[in-house]
């Protein structure tokens, strides 16, 4: 009796091996097994987290959900997090019985030790960067005024940038990250400022008649592109970095908004009205080249962000509601993803920053897993967040 | 998973082979899957750590033949795994941005111009109710300038053709149904269309100036049709000199 029950459960688990696993014959009567793991990537990936204090299995929870995975207890997980921590965080991730990621993490706050653990999960799981440990900018409004603020991917950090009492918008991160370009309206009118990240020095790169709206520069950190209505409409203009040697780039009656570069800094796509509604257009930064990207399942687009492998474009669609959607960079069929707008990428060009709204006149920020489309809320001590732009 | 009553079986037949055999049934030189790059680390009974160097092979040459120190994980989870010393440390340093050496050309006035003539309104009186009644109104996303608004567009054209000392600043604005980078350039598209039209009947191009807001100042905070169509405007700043 004791004997077959023994080859039941031998037999069993062989079989269940069989099935979740490859067999492959390395020297004879030695077997080496394949991880081979079944699961959809477009559903959120099973993951369990034991053994950390909550401080840290909180911290490893949030930033796990943003990578695409659903905590869940340990025997409906694929991966498995576990280790401890005592100052210096031990951490374990487990597949089966291996450990794609076996690690100890010292030298910063707990809450960083865990981002950098939940990267290099993210990493394992994903093949992908995690974005733990980045930032972005946002612009906080209330009645009238708002400033622009830096804070942590998950809403930790908040610092304000300005400080100014008047209205503000259209945050850009420059020059490898050294220096934020906003429109400030300080000085009665809406005017670009550049200004130095570690210092707060700034200066206005465009002041011109009319108005000078969202700045954006070139990722190589040599151009700044705007839109500005000194022709009599708002288009597209290219200078150096500084503002200087302005050249007009479109010159469309119907305006133009929100340009966003390709990540070799060759071309820019924006927002015109000239064929009728709002749709996406690229053009070379010296002013060659123009082509519509074609939209196929999307009315409108505007707001778009390139991404940073430039393979594809994020924009916002209104229909009723808002709709995120994503493009292929060289045109083709919308890929409709989750209600919201404003979005923006992360560096890994995978997990995207957004706007939600609360009726209408509140605003705050949330986090998209693309292939997932997993969202989680950032959950910012500051009400009313909008326009963000996450740092590369 | 797919046969979720099989992991479970596999799973007991796995606690039931360690249980019965104990938990160091894996060697580092026989059983353990290589991981790239991490030490695998072994503790003697006196608790002295003995650190394998990098080993590419990851069979652990050097071990004294025990398998990996187990302490048992706080909670429980999963026996067998190894903890303790001898594992990849790695220093976390705290972010400091920028990433890399970078010589970006000095912060300066490299290009912007103009703007005297707004430092100069401040010269000037701000007029906010003579032409308070002339607000222009704009359709949803639109920024003509319809023909029921074009009388008041016509006064306040009188008014600065008799008297050219005056000066206008337009302001556009829209309700908040667009996105808002969006809604800032269709302000100033409105702002330009009435602009075009002050032009077009004579009034000098320096004496208007237009100016964007956006969704940012509402005329009325409600939340429908009627409150929405008050707020899609151009709305005149009338200047005057200070006598």
């Amino acid at each position: 009796m004791k004997g077959l029950n023994t080859f039941r459960i031998a037999l069993a688990a062989l079989f269940s091996f069989g099935i979740g696993h490859g067999f492959a014959a390395d020297a004879p009567g030695r077997l080496q097994i394949e991880r081979r793991i079944e699961h959809d990537p477009s559903k959120a990936m099973p993951i369990s987290i034991t053994g950390f204090p909550p401080q840290i299995a909180r911290v490893l929870a949030f930033d796990l959900e943003v990578a695409g995975c659903r905590i869940v207890p340990q025997d409906q997980a694929i991966y498995q997090v576990s280790g401890k921590f005592s100052g210096r965080l031990e951490g374990y991730l487990a597949l089966g019985n291996e450990y794609p990621v076996a690690k100890a993490y010292q030298g910063a706050d707990p809450r960083r030790l865990a981002h950098a653990f939940a990267d290099d999960i993210a990493m394992a799981i994903n093949k992908v960067p995690g974005v733990a440990r980045t930032r972005f900018l946002f612009k906080n409004r209330t009645r009238g005024q708002g400033e622009i603020y830096v804070a942590d991917y998950d809403g930790n950090g908040v610092m304000p940038l300005t400080r100014d009492g008047s209205i503000v918008a259209a945050p850009a991160w420059g020059v490898n990250n050294t220096r934020i370009y906003y429109t400030s309206y300080r000085r009665q009118n809406p005017d670009v400022y550049a200004q130095e990240y570690a210092s707060g020095k700034r200066y206005v790169v465009a002041r011109y008649p009319g108005s000078n709206l969202t700045p954006v520069p070139s990722p190589d950190g040599t151009k700044l592109a705007m839109v500005l209505s000194k022709s009599g409409s708002p288009n597209l203009y290219v200078s150096d970095i500084n503002g200087g040697n302005l050249r007009q780039i479109t010159k469309i009656r119907a305006g133009v908004s929100t340009p966003t570069w390709s990540p070799d800094s060759r071309w820019i796509c924006y927002t015109s009205r000239e064929a009728g509604p709002a749709r996406l257009f690229k053009i070379r930064a010296d002013g060659y080249g123009k082509e519509r990207i074609s939209t196929v399942g999307a009315y409108n687009c505007t707001e778009p962000d390139w991404s940073p492998d430039g393979k594809y474009i994020a924009f916002t669609t209104q229909r009723g509601g808002f709709t995120l959607c994503i493009v292929p960079a060289a045109g083709g069929r919308v890929e409709q993803l989750v209600s919201g707008e404003d979005p923006s990428w992360a560096p890994n060009s995978r997990t995207l920053m957004f706007v939600k709204r609360r009726g209408d006149q509140s605003y705050y920020l949330s986090l998209l897993d693309v292939p997932t489309k997993q969202v989680k809320d950032v959950p910012l001590s500051l009400g009313n967040a909008s326009q963000p732009a996450w740092a590369r | 998973m797919k046969k979720p009553a099989l992991m479970k079986l596999l799973v007991a037949t796995l606690a039931l082979t360690l249980t019965v055999t104990g938990c160091r049934t894996k060697r580092p030189d026989k059983n353990i899957t290589p991981i790239p790059g991490v030490n695998v680390g072994i503790i003697d009974p006196d608790g002295n750590t003995g650190i394998i160097g990098e080993d590419p092979n990851g069979t652990g040459a050097n071990s004294n033949g025990r398998g990996p120190g187990t302490t048992g994980l706080d909670g429980g989870g999963l026996s067998g795994i190894p903890t303790g010393g001898g594992m990849t440390t790695v220093p976390v340093t705290e972010p400091i941005m920028p990433l890399g050496p970078v010589t970006p050309p000095p912060m300066g006035d490299g290009g912007y111009t103009q703007g005297g003539d707004i430092d100069a309104e401040s010269n000037m009186l701000r007029d906010t109710t003579s032409f308070a009644a002339n607000t222009i109104q704009f359709g949803y996303d639109s920024s003509v300038v319809g023909s029921a608004e074009i009388v008041k567009l016509d006064e306040v054209i009188q008014i600065l053709l008799t008297d050219g000392a005056l000066k206008l600043i337009v302001e556009g604005h829209c309700d908040s149904r667009g996105t808002e980078e969006y809604n800032r350039s269709l302000g100033e598209r409105r702002a330009n269309s009435v602009r075009d039209h002050l032009i077009t009947a004579g009034i000098g191009a320096d004496r208007v100036r237009t100016i964007t807001f956006g969704e940012d100042k509402p005329k009325d905070f409600g939340q429908d049709e009627a409150a929405w169509a008050a707020n899609r405007r151009g709305e005149f700043v009338l200047l005057r000199p200070r006598n």
